[in-house]
């Protein structure tokens, strides 16, 4: 698949599941995803994908996203890039968002998710050039196949 | 008359050569009508040397007195014709200077006696013994020398004046002293030494310093035995008195004439007067003493008690003297031994000192005494122990008080033993507690994971499960047919069901576990409804329901979560549409008192009337004879008759099968009273839950509506720290109810129903140690209780910062 110029999103969750659904609702809306299933990995993706727009789930073997979010927004070439915590809710998973926000987390879209709030906080946060054009929502080319 | 005695017989008498016979010879009339006894009588007296003359009548010896001198007359006192006394009183009458001696048999010897007190000078039972007879009379004729007087001789006056004591002579009869020493002079002397002497007093004179009883026995004694004492008190010139005994004797070689001795006694009489006094005070201690004193003797016998001794073995003193101590004491018939201590008195013999004993015995009536007893020798003059001095000190209450407190002290000891005992097996259970209470914690930390882990876990993937079939669902992924389409649409809504029962079980232990929180608002129920009415017409279209709302003009503000009364409207219309197939389901709205009252009516299957009563527990569904109907949770009518009653309100139905149901349920209008009382219900609540905050913060707004919206927004903001704004005229209502602490914060803002409140005086002692918040008007107002004021118009902002310069130290 060439190149193009949908948004990127990195996608980390440890729930394969969840990833994968996620994941084509984020494709049949016009993204380009890259899943990651630890917090290492998420890292190590981050460097190859380059993504717009980083989508983290807080609890995840290795790296958790709260270690992940630290070390996105601490480093100033990385610091611009939004980060969602995409968590289950539940009154810890609360307690650690709010660290998350201290740390520069940008939103929160919760567990289990409607699809619609996932893509309009998706939309709001990805830089102005980034974003997919408003009712354009273009057909992934393998969702046809 | 004693057998040793020798009778004279007439033949057999003989005179002794050594009684003298007397110088003169005196006549001696004898009075008997027996001869033969006359005779001997008269025979034995001449032989004597007296002369005898005989009478044989009392007439005759009467008349022989008056013509002949006699000087003694022996009467008999039986005569024949009149008696002996009355012989005696004619003699007396007709010849004073006569003696009578009276001869009586032995029966009539008092008779005697009385002729003594009638003047006789003595008298002579019969039958006589001779010596007497003879003694009494020479004493009588002696007497009768007296009687007759005469100046003592030149010697005994010399006598008299050599003599250092007051002595004196006297003569019988007129009693005129005709002699005296020096020193009786000196006694007698005029105080007012004038140069005439004074004539001597006479004995009368001298006898009147006693009394006039005394005077009289002092002169009886003297005539008839020739001697008398009496003590006199005399007065000195210096007003002491000086007490002299003075004894009268008569002087055998003068008769007539007697001796008077005064001897001063004035010591011993103080002596004496010492002894009685001490005698007075020795028995005034003894008989008053609280211990019983007892003198025994050394035979055991008890010679005298005094009252408490008497009183402590229920006696009286005359009851117990002459009995024996061990008797008394002891109730023993021989001298006794205590409890292998020898008794007490046998120690003091022989020691001869006081002896000490405590004994316990049981007295007469069975009482249980304990008894100290100090015995002490008394001696006689020389030295010998004659008895015993007992005192009894009874000390059974003191034994007993000692008795009792030990007792006391030892089950002291003992309690204090069962304290340690329970004390230690306190702290053990102490131990135990605080185990079973860490293991609780433990076990709630626990279980608040599980809850969580339940959220995440089964949320996750039914996310994955719901999400992955609306994908496919909505064509995302292509194509897909309506058959394919009903049954992923009947996958994605079983997904749905089992996500509502799990939110439902998560929402009911947090409601039964007292965390779920309320947060109370004022809202609009009818634009709710609308919102609700619309979102549900959708379904009610596609079941060609109608669903009606209420009329655009019920307009009610509530006070309650207005999340909660959403959830249970949503759970009511839902079942309401579940169970209809035709007809209507009508929302009503109106007002009951003071709560508005809603109403979900529908034309449904209706609740059978057995399973009427359980419709509200958890997990109790109603059985269906119809299969088609989705089934429910069974779980979400407990939730909403929870989530009303946490709103301060009540839920109930009214259903008939086949007809239709109608759901009603109230929940509190906006007003200062709901507030309050959702204040209330919330803090009891949450006490019960055990996470009481620790700051209220009430703010007391007054009635202006611009005061109650700027003021009450204001404070909204501030969410966690306020429970409550109400008006200020229900301070009372709350205080009565609820009284906030020390740690409270009381706002007031302007406005005369403020003032009212702080200036009340019950509502002001009651609010003591509240810290208050005072609005510039209410400044005004002494109260004396404000701590912070806000300046200018009451402006929200200015409000917050006060509030929070006041509650961040108690938040």
């Amino acid at each position: 698949m060439s190149v193009d110029n949908r948004p990127r999103v990195l996608l980390a969750d440890d729930e394969r599941d969840i990833a994968l659904v996620a994941r084509m609702r984020l494709e049949v809306n016009g993204y380009d995803v890259a899943t990651a299933a630890d917090g290492a990995e998420a890292l190590e993706r981050f460097e190859s994908f380059r993504p717009d727009l980083v989508l983290l789930d807080l609890r995840m073997p290795k790296l958790d996203g709260y270690q992940v979010c630290r070390a996105l927004k601490s480093n100033p070439a990385t610091r611009s890039v939004p980060v969602i915590i995409f968590s289950a809710s539940s009154s810890q998973a609360l307690a650690l968002e709010r660290k998350c926000l201290e740390l520069g987390a940008d939103d929160f879209v919760r567990k289990p998710y409607s699809s619609e709030d996932l893509l309009a906080k998706v939309r709001r946060h990805l830089p102005a050039g980034a974003r997919v054009p408003a009712g354009s929502c273009p057909r992934p080319s393998g969702a046809s196949s | 008359m004693t057998a040793g005695k020798v009778i004279l017989a007439p033949e057999e008498m003989a005179l002794p050569d050594q009684v003298p016979v007397p110088r003169t010879a005196p006549s001696i009339l004898v009075v008997d009508d027996e001869t033969g006894f006359a005779d001997t009588l008269a025979d034995i007296l001449g032989s004597r040397g007296y002369r005898t003359v005989k009478a044989g009548t009392g007439r005759d010896a009467a008349r022989l007195v008056q013509q002949t001198h006699v000087d003694l007359a022996l009467v008999d006192l039986k005569l024949p014709d009149i008696p002996g006394t009355d012989v005696l009183a004619r003699i007396r009458e007709t010849s004073p200077a006569t003696e009578v001696i009276i001869l009586t048999g032995h029966a009539s010897l008092d008779t005697a006696l009385r002729a003594l007190n009638l003047g006789a000078t003595g008298y002579i039972e019969k039958p006589y013994d001779v010596d007497r007879l003879f003694l009494v009379i020479e004493r009588a004729l002696a007497n009768r020398a007296r009687r007759a007087g005469g100046m003592p001789s030149a010697e005994l006056g010399r006598l008299l004046d050599a003599s250092t004591v007051p002595v004196f002579a006297f003569e019988l009869a007129t009693g005129r002293v005709t002699a005296a020493s020096t020193a009786f002079d000196s006694l007698f002397d005029d105080p007012s030494g004038g140069e005439q002497p004074q004539p001597r007093p006479a004995l009368d004179k001298i006898l009147a310093h006693a009394d006039a009883r005394e005077s009289a026995a002092h002169l009886a004694r003297l005539s008839r035995f020739g001697r008398a004492g009496t003590d006199l008190p005399l007065q000195r010139r210096d007003g002491s008195v000086v007490w002299f005994e003075l004894t009268s004797t008569t002087i055998d070689a003068r008769p007539g004439l007697a001796l008077g001795v005064m001897v001063d006694v004035t010591a011993r009489r103080r002596a004496e007067a010492e002894s009685r006094r001490g005698k007075r005070y020795f028995e005034a201690i003894f008989d008053n003493l609280a211990a019983g004193v007892a003198l025994i003797d050394s035979t055991y016998t008890i010679q005298r008690v005094n009252a408490a001794f008497a009183r402590f073995y229920r006696s009286t003193a005359g009851a117990l003297v002459g009995r024996k101590c061990y008797e008394v004491i002891h109730q023993n018939r021989t001298p006794c031994q205590l409890h292998g201590e020898v008794c007490p008195m046998v120690n003091c013999l022989a020691l001869g000192a006081t002896t000490r004993v405590q004994h316990r015995h049981t007295d007469s009536e069975g009482r249980v005494r304990y008894q100290e007893t100090t015995m002490t020798p008394l001696r006689d003059e020389e030295g010998t122990v004659v008895s015993f001095a007992a005192v009894f000190a009874d000390f059974t209450e003191i034994k007993l008080a000692q008795e009792e407190s030990e007792a006391k002290s030892r089950k002291l000891e003992q309690l204090n033993q069962d304290l340690e005992a329970q004390s230690s097996q306190l702290a053990a259970q102490a131990e135990e507690l605080e185990k079973a209470n860490a293991e609780l914690v433990r076990l709630t930390a626990a279980k608040d994971d599980f809850v969580s882990m339940v959220s995440h876990e089964l949320r996750t993937p039914l996310t994955a499960i719901s999400e992955g079939i609306s994908l496919v669902a909505d064509s995302s992924l292509g194509p897909v047919n309506e058959q394919q389409r009903r049954f992923l649409a009947l996958a994605h809504r079983n997904c749905t069901r089992l996500t509502e029962l799990i939110n439902d079980l998560l929402d009911l232990s947090k409601i039964e576990a007292g965390r779920m929180d309320v947060r109370p608002t004022r809202f609009e129920l009818a634009r709710m409804l609308d919102e609700l009415a619309e979102t549900f017409g959708v379904s009610a279209r596609e079941k060609s329901l109608t669903l009606a709302a209420p009329d655009d003009g019920c307009r009610h503000y509530v006070y309650a979560d207005e999340k909660m009364v959403r959830r249970v409207l949503n759970n009511l219309l839902s079942n309401a549409l579940k169970f209809t197939d035709s007809g209507t389901v009508r929302i009503t709205i109106g007002t009951r008192g003071d709560h508005v009252l809603v109403g979900v009516a529908d034309s449904g299957i209706g609740i059978p009337a057995s399973d009427q009563k359980r419709i509200f527990e958890k997990f109790h569904q109603v059985q269906r004879t119809d299969r088609g109907r989705p089934a429910g949770t069974g779980l979400g009518l407990a939730l909403t008759r929870q989530m009303v009653e946490m709103n301060g309100g009540r839920i109930w139905f009214e259903s008939q099968e086949g007809v239709g149901t109608t759901f009603f349920f109230t929940l509190p209008l906006d007003s200062d009273l709901a507030r309050v009382s959702a204040l209330l219900s919330r803090r009891s609540a949450a006490a019960a839950a055990a996470r009481m905050r620790a700051a209220l913060l009430l703010a007391l707004l007054d009635g202006a509506e611009l005061c109650r919206t700027r003021g009450a927004d204001a404070l909204e903001q501030a969410a966690d720290a306020i429970d409550s704004v109400v008006n200020a005229c229900y301070l009372n209502v709350l205080t009565r109810q609820r009284l906030p602490s020390s740690s409270d914060v009381v706002l007031l803002l302007e406005g005369t129903e403020s003032e009212l409140a702080v200036q009340e005086r019950s509502l002001r002692d009651k609010l003591k140690g509240a810290t208050f918040v005072l609005g510039d008007e209410v400044a005004r107002v002494r109260v004396g209780i404000g701590v912070c004021r806000l300046n200018g118009p009451v402006e929200p902002r200015a409000l917050l910062e006060a509030l929070r310069r006041e509650v961040t130290d108690v938040c």
